[in-house]
């Protein structure tokens, strides 16, 4: 499972790190939304994608919500889509209906996290992906 | 019930509400787009695009359903992503009845929001969103290329919506048995009226009535079974000793079989039974009830075993008897139908679950489309001191604006950022002028339930058709206009609308047709009342205005000045007319009124062809673009949008008639004078015309001269509310309100139409 953590706080680097130890996982690490949309190009340049993007929101320079839609703009415009669209997991402070619901109709993100987040949480969410087998 | 929720998640659900529903109106064109193209020939057009968009659109409204944790909204989304991924990866090819199963997808999702919208959890939706995933689950089991035949009918008999999985030989077995059960319950209605005290008779009409709504009930009848249950409870109430009058019921009764009969016509046609103006209907049930009894809207289906419920009481049956009964009555239907082999049990029971589920969901309270516009309640008297702090604020402004300390001073800085306060303060007050409005609907409902007892009391059938119910006015207009319209409508029903034989007769429609509008023009709401009737007696009404006194000289006056005589104090047509409704003053209330808001009348009429009563009210009441002018010490306000022009006369303009009127010759017209100094006895500056200003004021049509000492410039002019000091004046005053100055000085806003009236009958 090939994993880009997004995120410009190195503690919620550090934590999504570790909650991904205990699986079979690689990752990346990017810290706003523009490293992030490259990394999701490079990845696809290198017929190598990742299989889970964790997303954080508020970041400089180039916000969560922006990089969701630019890299659903990218695949759009690769002919990716359907279940072939990389999955991708918010995870985020903020909780409040309008970026949760952008983040979901704008973003067609998968999930939706609200910090501080639980490793039951994440779990659970690998399994709604089909990521990992119920143990 | 919205009590049990996080105001968080009932944000949340809102913001799911509105978004969803922006995406789908923006995806389900795609869909239906899609279908253009295939099933064809030689599949070609690349869809993938439309495909992928569209396994987004589900794709989100499954992450956000499951987010909210509506599981139903989410299965059934997923269902429809298993399809579209099937299809994307060449999988399956995209079949016509898959474009119908995702539009029914959508319908579904429509239908799943209105209903979280109003219970913010999706629980009610099981049976639904379960025959949705079989659907989708049934067209990815079939492989299309084998039988596509068989794929058809297979899709229609999972259909979602019970009235869908009605044949037409059922909805013709429901009409026919339908309209057996109204005749007889007209018969035994008219017996029942006859006889009200009897028990018996009273039981007859109410089984009818009973049977009826479950009828309706089971086959997804909404309107039907939601107006026969008002009506049901009425009929219950008006047993001998019970809280409502029977003879007032059972006139109701009678009358609702004709809608009821209208509306099977429209069903036996094909239609969705749909009954217009339902709740009217209902409101006018519940009119006749005492207030604890009133059956609160959308709540119908309540009580389903109602009868059983009154059997017990009567000690005719127990509990369990009725159960049974209840229990076969409700199968009773669906048995036959089984019989008949129209539909198989799975059928009937899948029916069943959604009548439940549907009887479930009106039990609960507020209606479905409550969330499409948001709204927040505010106390109404919390708005008005709202709006009287900023009318004071528009005061407060001007005084600091216009300061006389401030003279002559220069200011640059000043100025620049005074003028950018007054831009914000005149936005803020054009806002809270919209706060107060509300459309006019509410009031125009009011008046279908006129006519319609004026209609029932005359015995002249009449067709009432409303349009821009949804333009808003000012929450004061709708209270000023209601009377007027009541008195117009009145009007027209009596002395508009012909008799039937009268209206056969001119080779009318029997029905007579009153249309009531309302449309926005140009800062002012026009509520027309256009009747079809005779159009107004020319000659009667030039008559009786002679006889009264009312006019001495009709000579040269144009047909719409005639017309407007109805509306003079004291004059009446009624005592010619067969005046139904105990009418006697009435008219001169409407000019009253309409005065009052600044409003005017016209009427148009042709003989044989109807007439025509257009008001025209001011959309806000408490601003209004004026004219500062001076007479002597005093300064007025004159309304902007009655001023012409103004002008320095010369001697040659000026004529004085044998009455001694003054006219002024402007370009070709002659108009008369009025002194605004004679007017509220002001000592002016001088009395001669040439050492003044006249401004040429308007006002429906209508031109004359305003003498003024001096023009002191243009303003926007808060009414302020005091009236008494106003009313001191009167109407003959020519003064329809009152503002405050910036230095604090009362100034009186004029009124051009009254001054207009009084020159006109002859009073200055
Ligand atoms: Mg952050």
């Amino acid at each position: 499972m090939k994993v880009l953590i997004v995120d410009d706080e190195f503690i919620a680097q550090e934590l999504l790190k570790g909650f991904l130890e205990s699986y079979d996982a690689i990752w990346n690490v990017a810290i706003n939304g523009i490293e992030a949309v490259e990394a999701f190009q490079l990845a696809l340049a290198q017929r190598d994608p990742y299989d889970l993007i964790l997303l954080d929101i508020m970041m400089p320079q180039m916000d969560g919500h922006q990089a969701l839609r630019e890299i659903r703009r990218i695949e759009a415009e690769e002919g990716i889509g359907g279940t072939d669209m990389v999955k991708i997991a918010m995870v985020t402070a903020l909780s409040d209906a309008k970026n949760v619901m952008e983040a979901f109709v704008k973003g067609s993100c998968g999930a939706y996290l609200t910090k501080p987040v639980y490793p039951e949480q994440l779990h659970r969410v690998l399994l709604d992906f089909g990521l990992v087998d119920e143990k | 019930m919205k009590d049990q929720f996080s105001p968080d998640h009932i944000e949340m659900v809102e913001e799911f509400c509105q978004e969803i529903r922006d995406l789908l109106d923006e995806l389900e064109p795609v869909i239906v787009d899609m279908g253009k193209g295939c099933g064809a020939e030689g599949q070609q057009e690349d869809i993938s695009d439309d495909i992928n968009g569209i396994f987004r659109l589900f794709h989100s409204i499954k992450g956000a359903a499951g987010f909210l944790n509506f599981p139903n909204i989410a299965t059934a989304s997923h269902s429809a992503e298993n399809l579209l991924d099937l299809i994307r990866t060449g999988a399956m090819s995209l079949q016509p009845d898959h474009i119908d199963l995702f539009c029914q997808g959508c319908d579904f999702i429509r239908e799943g929001i209105e209903h979280v919208c109003e219970h913010y959890e999706d629980e009610g939706l099981s049976t639904q969103s379960q025959v949705i995933r079989d659907r989708f689950l049934a067209a990815i089991e079939v492989d299309p290329q084998e039988a596509p035949e068989e794929q058809g009918p297979a899709v229609i008999d999972l259909d979602l919506d019970p009235a869908s999985l009605i044949s037409p030989e059922m909805s013709k077995n429901f009409v026919s048995e339908s309209q057996d059960i109204l005749q007889t319950m007209e018969t035994a209605l008219l017996n029942w009226l006859k006889d009200k005290g009897n028990q018996d008779l009273h039981g007859d009409v109410f089984r009818q009535i009973h049977s009826f709504k479950g009828n309706c009930g089971f086959l997804g009848f909404a309107d039907l079974e939601s107006l026969s249950h008002h009506l049901e409870t009425a009929i219950d109430l008006a047993r001998s000793g019970g809280a409502a009058d029977p003879a007032k019921i059972a006139d109701m009764a009678l009358n609702l079989i004709d809608i009821y009969r209208e509306t099977l016509a429209d069903i036996g046609e094909g239609g969705p039974g749909k009954i217009e103006g339902l709740s009217i209907y209902l409101d006018m049930i519940n009119d006749q009830l005492p207030p604890q009894d009133r059956v609160a809207q959308d709540v119908a289906g309540q009580e389903p075993d109602r009868l059983g419920d009154i059997l017990v009481e009567q000690g005719a049956a127990t509990k369990a008897e009725v159960d049974v009964g209840v229990a076969q009555q409700s199968r009773q239907l669906g048995a036959i139908l089984v019989e008949s082999g129209a539909v198989s049990h799975d059928q009937v029971d899948r029916a069943l679950e959604t009548q439940k589920e549907r009887k479930k969901k009106k039990a609960g309270a507020g209606k479905v489309k409550a969330t499409k516009r948001q709204d927040l309640r505010v106390d109404l008297g919390k708005l008005d001191q709202l709006i009287d702090l900023i009318g004071e604020l528009v005061i407060a402004e001007n005084m600091v604006v216009n300061s006389p300390d401030l003279e002559e001073m220069e200011l640059d800085h000043f100025q620049k950022s005074s003028q950018h306060l007054g831009k914000i303060v005149r936005d803020l007050q054009e806002m809270a002028m919209t706060l107060r409005m509300i459309p006019v609907s509410g009031l125009f409902r009011r008046m279908i339930r006129l006519v319609h007892d004026l209609s029932r009391k005359s015995g002249k059938k009449v067709e009432l058709i409303l349009s821009g119910e949804e333009t808003e006015v000012d929450k004061t207009v709708i209270e000023t206009i209601t009377d007027p319209l009541v008195h117009l409508l009145r009007n027209s029903m009596d002395h508009g609308i012909e008799p039937q034989d009268v209206r056969l007769e001119a080779g009318k429609e029997s029905a007579g047709i009153i249309r009531l509008s309302a449309v926005h023009e140009e800062g002012n709401v026009k509520i027309s009342i256009e009747d079809d009737g005779g159009g107004l007696p020319r000659d009667k009404i030039l008559a009786k205005a002679r006889e009264k006194g009312i006019l001495q000289d009709a000579a040269d006056m144009p047909d719409s000045e005639i017309y407007k005589l109805i509306f003079a104090p004291g004059f009446s047509t009624a005592a010619e007319i067969t005046d139904v409704s105990g009418r006697g003053v009435g008219m001169d209330v409407v000019r009253q009124n309409i005065n009052k808001v600044n409003g005017s009348i016209d009427i148009k009429s042709r003989a044989g062809q109807g007439t025509t009563v257009d008001l025209r009210i001011p959309l806000t009441l408490a601003i209004i673009e004026g004219m500062l002018v001076r007479c002597g010490i005093s300064r007025y306000i004159i309304p902007i949008i009655n001023i012409m022009e103004s002008f320095r006369p010369n001697p040659g303009m000026i004529t004085v008639g044998p009455d001694g009127q003054e006219v002024v010759k402007v370009r070709e017209n002659l108009l008369p004078v009025v002194r605004l100094h004679d007017l509220h006895n002001v000592a002016p500056d001088n009395h001669e015309l040439e050492k003044g200003i006249l401004i040429v004021l308007e006002a429906r049509g209508s031109n004359f001269c305003l003498l003024v000492d001096e023009l002191l410039g243009q303003q926007q002019t808060v009414i302020k509310g005091l009236s008494d000091y106003v009313s001191s004046f009167g109407n003959a005053g020519g003064v329809s309100g009152c503002t405050i100055m910036g230095n604090g000085e009362v100034c009186l806003i004029l009124d051009v139409q009254s001054v207009l009236d009084r020159l006109n009958e002859g009073g200055y």
